[in-house]
């Protein structure tokens, strides 16, 4: 008798559960839960990584690739612009649903979504759409954009990233604020239920325009904890998993047998922002002292090789307007010295950062500090928490702020958001300029209005060229995109990157097994 | 009693009315911007003043006071500003997981707990003594998540018992069962380690009492003096100490729930806290205070139920 209430117990506590496999996608993400779920409000890489697999934009970046080199049709089927590049008219594909009873997109759709895009009242990406003059229906399928004045790149606004994502007007305008909880897209995946801090399960869109997807359910679960979560991809729970930045993540999750491991970009970039309001790093002896003092390569040997890349100039390799062409600093002690000396620094100087305790990037920092001390500047690191960090950055409290960031890849983001006078901290219009640069000011407005594209290539190049040359930020390296997955998952691509910085879970995707 | 249970409520409502107020005013001191939460690090300072707005960030701190217990009365505890979900959504929903492990670790902790501090106590300074001496500090000084890493590696990896991840599609019982039994047993050690060493201490006083020895003179059976006479006496100062207990519990179980991925408070708070999400912190502070409140009470209530001689006034 004991014996078979010992084995029912066992049977009822040990019965496999295991997911189905095959065509159930089970996702481990770092997060503790879901946030807001429309895409012109979501703003974490947790919550934009879901929507990737749900929504389209007018145009589409390739699947696997991050940069709009590899711009295509999505569900615009063709465009034109006007000479002056103005004028932008779209033609809409017949055959786009929207997931659940909310019929097909048309004109009126996307006109909506992109004006709702560029409310500031609704969207966190208003911003990105001012130059935006008008968005029209001039047909039951055509759409036509018109601009203030010309953009670095219009299609690069309409890919599904942020505000580009198209929803529809029926869905929104019925759900109201459930909206945000219920996101209805047009994508190969179609929201179906969320436990919260659990997980948001999708399912296949059998009416998606570009066929069936061959996955048919997707758990999206919500793993804060990395040792949890690399032990449920161990164990074979979870398919696919975000990595760690770090080399000691690679070399561990590689042994688990039957896995795959992709490096992808946009990589982070991490920059040091130099304050050249205050002293003494408003003695550009003193900035030139710090990048000669900083040695890349030995940070991409402490980061790992196979995760960063040293970074040069203040735009990320790989980025559109990238150029490899501006002053640099080969690490030399020697000549750190010479400066600090030159600047009345004899016997070394001190500055202070106000620093996030953030583990991946505090380690950075803290080689950035030994390295420095090196060449006698002693860098005094006060950690706070990181929201904390964000407010004091931003309130212009730091003489060095290093900020680790992965923007969509045209040079004139990281230009904008970064170097330009109007985004300095302490302004209105303040976004990230914490070194108060204004160099190239000039430059970078150019680029954003210049038609001819090898143009606006040389103003990017230049205005690179400035930011160097008067040292407003010495960039360390980038941390690229971490992502494993099971080797019988087959996304139906070669991943290379992901704007949304998810892989692409497209109806191409499949287990082999 | 009822005149006693009145007026402890009655401190219950100026208490929560206490730590609301503090809890109000700590998180809008803390630094950190919800809007820069909300918006992310490219918005600009204007769509931040906007959003402020619109969350209600810009009016006077007194009228948001005002509005915030005005709400409380009425039960109405706001709207998550990260989420846009009502908060008091949000924490019902999570609310019956965190009571479930609490409960089954307390359980785990004094079925464990009281036998081995007893049996410690009877066997002083001898082996079984020492064995559970020594286990109960192992209990007492191992992290909660330290030891939840090690559960995991042994019976989820090693073994495949148990789920690294709780499925959250357990309706049957052996899901359930099985979804709690590590975190269960990863918080319960840690209470049975404090009860060990409580009970302990309680029987080794209670042993040296006259009507002990009286009994033993009697000729009254050894054990029915422990579990009859003894441990009645011995259990007032465990019960303080598992009442007391629960606050630490609470703080274990955000690190359990994080390492086993359950849902629960424990994350919740920890969400609201990186993203200066005010509101739901608040509403937090309503449900752990009430907790406390009720649990403090109920353990006031226990001591008449042991010891008759306890009267309510």
């Amino acid at each position: 008798m004991k014996t078979r209430i010992g084995v029912a117990l066992a049977s009822v506590l040990f019965a496999s559960n295991a997911l189905a496999a095959g065509t159930t996608l089970n996702v481990g993400m770092a997060g503790a839960d879901a946030g807001k779920l429309d895409p012109h409000v979501a703003t974490s890489t947790l919550d934009k990584g879901l929507l990737y697999w749900m929504f389209n934009g007018l145009v589409r970046i390739k699947p696997g690739e991050a940069s709009p080199a590899f711009i295509e049709p999505d569900i615009a089927k063709s465009w034109t612009s006007s000479e002056d590049g103005l004028t932008w008219t779209f033609e809409l594909r017949d055959d786009v649903e929207c997931h659940g009873d909310y019929g097909k997109i048309d004109a009126e759709d996307v006109v909506y979504s992109l004006k709702r895009s560029a409310n500031p009242d609704i969207s966190a990406f208003a911003k990105d759409y001012t130059a935006f003059d008008s968005v029209e229906a001039t047909g039951p399928l055509e759409v036509t954009i018109k601009l203030k004045n010309k953009i670095p790149s219009l299609l690069g606004l309409l890919v599904p990233y942020h505000g580009g994502n198209i929803v529809c007007k029926d869905a929104v305008e019925a759900l109201g604020d459930d909206y945000q909880r219920t996101p209805i897209g047009t994508g190969p995946f179609m929201f179906a239920e969320y436990q919260p801090q659990q997980y948001v399960k999708l399912v296949a869109n059998p009416e998606y325009f570009r066929g069936e997807p061959k996955i048919k359910e997707i758990f999206y679960r919500y793993i804060p904890s990395d040792s949890s979560r690399d032990l449920a991809f161990q164990s074979g729970e979870i398919d696919m998993i975000y990595g760690k930045q770090e080399q000691t993540w690679v070399e561990r999750v590689k042994q688990v047998p039957g896995t795959k491991v992709v490096v992808m970009t946009p990589g982070e970039m991490s920059v040091i922002h130099l304050n050249m309001s205050m002293p003494p790093l408003d003695d550009i002896r003193v900035r030139k002292a710090i990048a000669y003092a900083i040695d890349r390569d030995t940070l991409v040997q402490f980061k790992g090789p196979d995760v960063t890349l040293a970074a040069i100039s203040p735009v990320p390799e790989g980025h559109l307007g990238y150029t490899a062409d501006v002053p640099q600093y080969p690490h030399s002690i020697e000549k750190a010295k010479e400066l600090l000396t030159e600047a009345g620094f004899p016997d070394g100087v001190t500055i202070k950062a106000i620093h996030t305790v953030l583990p991946g990037m505090l380690s950075t920092m803290e080689a950035v500090q030994a390295e420095l001390r090196e060449a006698g500047i002693n860098l005094e690191i006060q950690t706070v928490e990181h929201a904390t960090f964000h407010e004091q950055i931003r309130k212009d409290m730091s003489q060095v702020v290093h900020y680790a960031a992965a923007r969509f890849p045209v040079a004139d983001v990281y230009l904008s958001q970064f170097f330009h006078s109007d985004a300095t901290v302490g302004t209105p219009n303040a976004v990230a300029n914490f070194s108060h640069c204004n160099a190239a000011d000039k430059e970078i407005e150019a680029a954003r209005v210049e038609g001819d594209p090898e143009k606006q290539l040389a103003y990017w190049a230049e205005a690179q060229k400035k930011i160097m040359e008067e040292v407003c930020a010495v960039p360390l390296v980038q941390s690229m995109q971490l992502w494993a997955w099971k080797d019988t998952l087959d996304l139906g691509t070669e991943v290379h990157g992901s704007l949304n910085l998810s892989p692409p879970v497209t109806e191409m995707a499949h287990f082999t097994e | 009693m009822t005149a006693f249970i009145l007026k402890r409520l009655g401190f219950a409502v100026i208490t929560l009315f206490a730590v609301l107020t503090i809890v109000f005013f700590i998180v809008r001191i803390l630094p950190g911007d919800p809007a820069v939460a909300i918006l992310g690090d490219q918005a600009t300072e204007a769509s931040l003043a906007a959003l402020r707005s619109r969350l209600g960030l810009d009016v006077p701190l007194y009228q948001q006071y005002i509005e915030f217990i005005g709400g409380v009365i009425v039960g109405d505890w706001g709207i998550s500003m990260v989420s846009g979900r009502p908060v008091i959504t949000e924490i019902l929903k999570v609310l019956p997981s965190t009571i479930e492990l609490t409960v089954a670790s307390l359980i785990l902790g004094a079925v464990v707990g009281i036998p081995v501090g007893v049996w410690s106590a009877v066997r002083r300074n001898k082996l079984p003594d020492y064995i559970a001496r020594i286990g109960s500090l192992l209990g007492l000084s191992f992290p909660a998540f330290v030891s939840a890493v090690l559960l995991l590696l042994f019976f989820s990896i090693q073994l495949r018992w148990f789920p690294v991840i709780s499925s959250g599609q357990g309706s049957s019982l052996g899901d359930r069962l099985r979804d709690i039994a590590l975190p269960a047993i990863n918080l319960g050690l840690i209470m049975a380690a404090y009860i060990t060493r409580v009970a302990r201490s309680a029987m080794l006083e209670v042993l040296n009492q006259d009507y002990v020895r009286t009994a033993k003179a009697k000729g009254i059976a050894f054990s029915v003096i422990i579990w009859r006479h003894c441990l009645r006496n011995a259990m007032i100062p465990v019960v303080t100490v598992v009442g007391l207990y629960l606050g630490i519990l609470i703080g274990n179980s955000v690190l359990t729930e994080i390492v086993f991925n359950r849902p629960g408070l424990g994350k919740l708070i920890v969400g609201a806290l990186n993203q200066r999400d005010y509101t739901m912190l608040q509403g937090m502070m309503v449900i752990y205070t009430l907790i406390v409140v009720l649990v403090n009470l109920i353990t006031d209530l226990t001591y008449g139920l042991i010891d008759p001689r306890i009267k309510y006034s």
